[in-house]
């Protein structure tokens, strides 16, 4: 039995919101729009002209905030999917394997996944950044800079919700059927686990992508809005905001500089969130 | 006395608003309910049997409408009332005894402060009158111990408690009618029967009106005055019971009457002489019986040779308790000590009920489930005898193949996830018996082999019916040429005409390859209708086996003659 047709307006929002962003920061290299790096202090702080250039106005170097902000959400945007996917990659595999273990080895790999939950990221990120600092040249000449360090740190740490929603499907499949069918059948744990299991947890890695996804953005442009993010000349949303708040001062008004990244990054969220409830619910 | 009729439904008509439009689920239902007398709703799943009694309180699931008809009751229309008009109704007038007790308690909350819930809302009670109305009524259920019940969590009772308990919740209301879904499916035929007479003491006592759905025709005809045949949402026959069982007249209601197992050799039993009456521990009457069953194939002039299966000793247990340093300290025993043997070209079905061990059993040859002690030699005609539960893992998973499992529910047993060619060709695969091209051939030829168009085998598990979903998984455990299957509970979820179709599917496919048959049932209608062999298994012991006729004509052990006795039948 189906659920009756639900108002689902605000999924559509979401879901348009996030690919005219997504279409925009792909394409933004070949879109009419100014130099995000190019300074023209004859035309610093001009407020939002909405209509006319600067659209959403320029920062306190003259650069255009439009082509920031959507330059922005490529770094941005780029972080996130990759992290997630990193995350992803790393907590489904490890925690569907738990489930399908179960017993001793269960047991080890979660309280393994407890000790890890027990770290703060930023320590991480820190401590992985005066890594890179030591070996500055080094590292850099194997082409491993901030952004790096930032995906080994997320790989690190946010998996863990992951593996623990695919352990607790994996033990539901573990006592299925067909999961046991396979198995008189002479299956070995290697191909239940690629055949039976990951397939089956498609739905709940939809759900995880979309509730990782926001909160790697946002760890980007926590780091990112520290110092401890991207190196500029790039951009991205966290860099933006900082940018902005160290313009705010009460004799210029220049408001739109963290408005307008941190709006973007508000929707952007908002959306993510909206896409994975509905996921949740469909699942 | 025919006085006005206390339900009445007129051409009822209930849709579903689906992503593909609107779809018929219930059409031009009609039927009256005289006061104090019983109405037995038959019908396959999907048949609209349930959404008819949703509709009767007014909860028609989310999706579902009421596109046209009406329902009166009681001289009232029912139909069009608003939710708080409902709520002064259900429960109180209109009371359903769901199908499943457990999932229908509160899991939190104890059992007599559920029944007193009911009475808080649809009397006027006070809190010390309440109680004493609970007892009355778990006493009227005939619980022993209605103090002690009362204050137990559902989780603490058994099935039949349960059942009773749920009983006793919807007559608190003081109901004239009771909907009965489906009330006794899920419980064991020896708990099944003392439902059945109990309801019918209740209703005697009370002059209830009920609703009885089921798809149990021997239940039906048991306890109800009058049935209704539902095919696909429609009603294709009605009237008093014997009648349209004794003559039907649609075509859907005679499929129906034929495809009821067991229908010959259930029979009345014969009068048992007492001297036959055995009163040994039950390991001995399993000893005694032994000889007998080597003695079977003999007889009906089957080869003597080895059996297939030869179990021996047989024990399962598990963990019941934990020390502080997670080391088992306590062991529950689901298989005690069980023997018993399995020749090419026979079926042995083991029976018993909820909790016996023949799930356990089956689970333990197939090493699904570590075994505790005991030996399991299979001796597969093209390859060495070998010891089932003493193989270590290796050597296992390439030689289990010879055995394969047919599960109860066929909607489990198929990755949802694969392409029903993919679940099939699966096990050819892990023991490299073909690929490419070769492995779909071999596939269809499976498939057709279990008369399925091989055209399904790209199609995903959830499009097909339970019934083909079954013949996959039969086509599946056929792949690798096994020489015993293990079906457990292999038809109990199906249809009864469903149910026919795939049994003589097995009867026909274990002649043509000689196949033996260990088969797991707590439906002896079954059993009658598909062994050659049984045997009864109560708390993990065998209590009794031998041929299947002489088992039933003449059953030694006295559990066997309650479990036989318990089976319902139709009283003309």
């Amino acid at each position: 039995m189906k659920p009756p047709p639900r108002r689902r307006w605000g999924l559509r929002l979401a879901v348009l919101f996030l690919v005219l962003l997504g279409a925009a920061a792909l394409a933004a290299p070949w879109l009419p729009l100014a130099d995000p790096g190019e300074m023209d202090f004859g035309q610093r702080l001009v407020a939002p002209q909405w209509t006319q250039a600067p659209v959403l106005g320029t920062d306190s170097k003259g650069r255009d905030l439009l082509a920031r902000t959507l330059w922005g959400a490529r770094i941005s945007l780029l972080v996130g999917l990759l992290g997630s996917a990193v995350a992803l990659a790393v907590g489904l595999p490890y925690g569907a394997w738990a489930g399908l273990k179960g017993g001793r080895v269960d047991r080890l790999l979660m309280r393994l996944a407890d000790l890890l939950e027990g770290l703060p990221l930023v320590v991480v990120v820190l401590f992985l950044l005066s890594i890179l600092q030591e070996y500055r040249g080094e590292l850099e000449a194997v082409g491993i800079g901030r952004i790096q360090v930032f995906f080994v740190a997320v790989g690190c740490l946010f998996w863990l919700p992951t593996a623990r929603v695919a352990r607790a499907e994996a033990l539901k499949l573990r006592a299925a059927a067909f999961v046991e069918a396979a198995r008189t059948s002479g299956a070995g744990n290697p191909r239940l686990l690629r055949r039976h299991f990951l397939p089956n947890l498609v739905p709940a890695a939809l759900v995880m992508l979309t509730l990782t996804v926001p909160r790697v953005v946002l760890m980007e442009a926590f780091l990112s809005f520290l110092g401890l993010g991207v190196d500029p000349p790039a951009v991205s949303w966290g860099l933006l905001a900082s940018e902005g708040l160290a313009a705010l001062n009460p004799l210029v008004d220049s408001a739109w500089l963290l408005g307008v990244p941190a709006t973007a990054l508000a929707l952007t969220l908002l959306s993510l969130n909206v896409i994975g409830d509905h996921l949740r619910d469909a699942a | 006395m025919p006085v006005g009729p206390l339900l009445e439904i007129r051409d009822l008509h209930l849709v579903a608003h689906g992503a593909e439009g609107a779809r018929d689920l219930v059409r031009d239902l009609s039927l009256s309910l005289q006061p104090g007398t019983t109405l037995g709703m038959l019908g396959a799943s999907g048949s609209g049997k349930s959404l008819t009694a949703m509709a009767l309180l007014g909860l028609l699931p989310a999706g579902v409408e009421q596109a046209g008809g009406e329902i009166h009751f009681d001289g009232r229309r029912i139909d069009k009332l608003g939710a708080r008009e409902w709520l002064k109704l259900r429960g109180a007038r209109i009371a359903l005894v769901f199908q499943d007790p457990l999932s229908a308690l509160n899991p939190v909350l104890r059992v007599g402060k559920q029944i007193a819930e009911v009475l808080e809302i649809h009397t006027a009670l006070g809190a010390a009158e309440r109680q004493a109305e609970v007892l009355r009524l778990l006493r009227e259920v005939q619980l022993e111990q209605p103090q002690v019940l009362a204050r137990r969590y559902p989780h603490q009772l058994s099935g039949g408690q349960r059942q009773r308990a749920l009983i006793a919740m919807a007559l608190a209301g003081q109901p004239q009618l009771l909907i009965a879904d489906e009330p006794t499916t899920a419980l064991d035929v020896t708990i099944q029967a003392e439902i059945l007479d109990l309801v019918a003491t209740i209703q005697r006592q009370r002059g209830l009106a009920m609703i009885w759905i089921s798809h149990d025709l021997e239940v039906v005809g048991q306890c109800c005055q009058r049935v209704v045949v539902l095919h696909q949402g429609r009603l294709v026959e009605s009237g008093p019971v014997e009648a349209v069982f004794r003559t039907p007249q649609h075509a859907h209601t005679r499929a129906l009457l034929a495809a009821r197992p067991g229908r010959t050799p259930a029979a009345p039993p014969v009068v048992r002489p007492a001297a036959q009456a055995v009163s040994g521990p039950a390991a001995q009457t399993a000893a005694a019986s032994a000889p007998e069953s080597t003695q079977a194939p003999e007889s009906e002039g089957a080869a003597a040779k080895a059996p297939v299966l030869q179990v021996k000793d047989l024990q399962v247990r598990y963990a019941a308790g934990h020390d502080l340093l997670g080391r088992v300290n306590s062991w529950k025993t689901a298989v005690d000590h069980v023997s018993f043997e399995v020749h090419a070209g026979e079926c042995l079905a083991l029976v018993g009920e909820s909790g016996s061990g023949k799930s356990s059993t089956a689970r333990a040859l197939l090493r699904l489930q570590p075994a505790a002690g005991g030996s399991a030699h299979l001796r597969p005609p093209a390859d060495q005898a070998f010891d089932l539960l003493a193989l270590p893992e290796r050597e296992l998973r390439r030689r289990r193949h010879h055995l394969a499992l047919v599960f109860q529910d066929p909607h489990a047993s198929l990755n949802p996830r694969m392409r029903v060619w993919k679940s099939v060709a699966e096990p050819l695969e892990i023991q490299r018996r073909a690929r490419g091209s070769a492995l779909r051939e071999r596939v269809d030829a499976l498939l057709r082999q279990v008369q399925l168009d091989p055209q399904l085998g790209d199609r995903l598990p959830a499009t097909l019916s339970g019934g083909q979903r079954q013949r996959v998984a039969i086509a599946r455990a056929l792949a690798l040429d096994p020489c015993l299957l293990v079906c457990d509970e292999a038809v109990s979820a199906l249809d009864l005409e469903v149910q026919q179709a795939v049994l003589e599917l097995l009867q026909d496919l274990g002649r043509k390859r000689n196949l033996a048959y260990l088969f797991i049932t707590h439906d002896l209608s079954v059993v009658a209708d598909f062994a050659d062999r049984v045997a009864v298994m109560k708390d993990g012991q065998l209590v009794e086996q031998g041929p299947v006729k002489s088992v039933f004509a003449a059953p030694q052990h006295p559990y066997t003659r309650r479990l036989l006795d318990a089976v319902p039948r139709l009283p003309f």
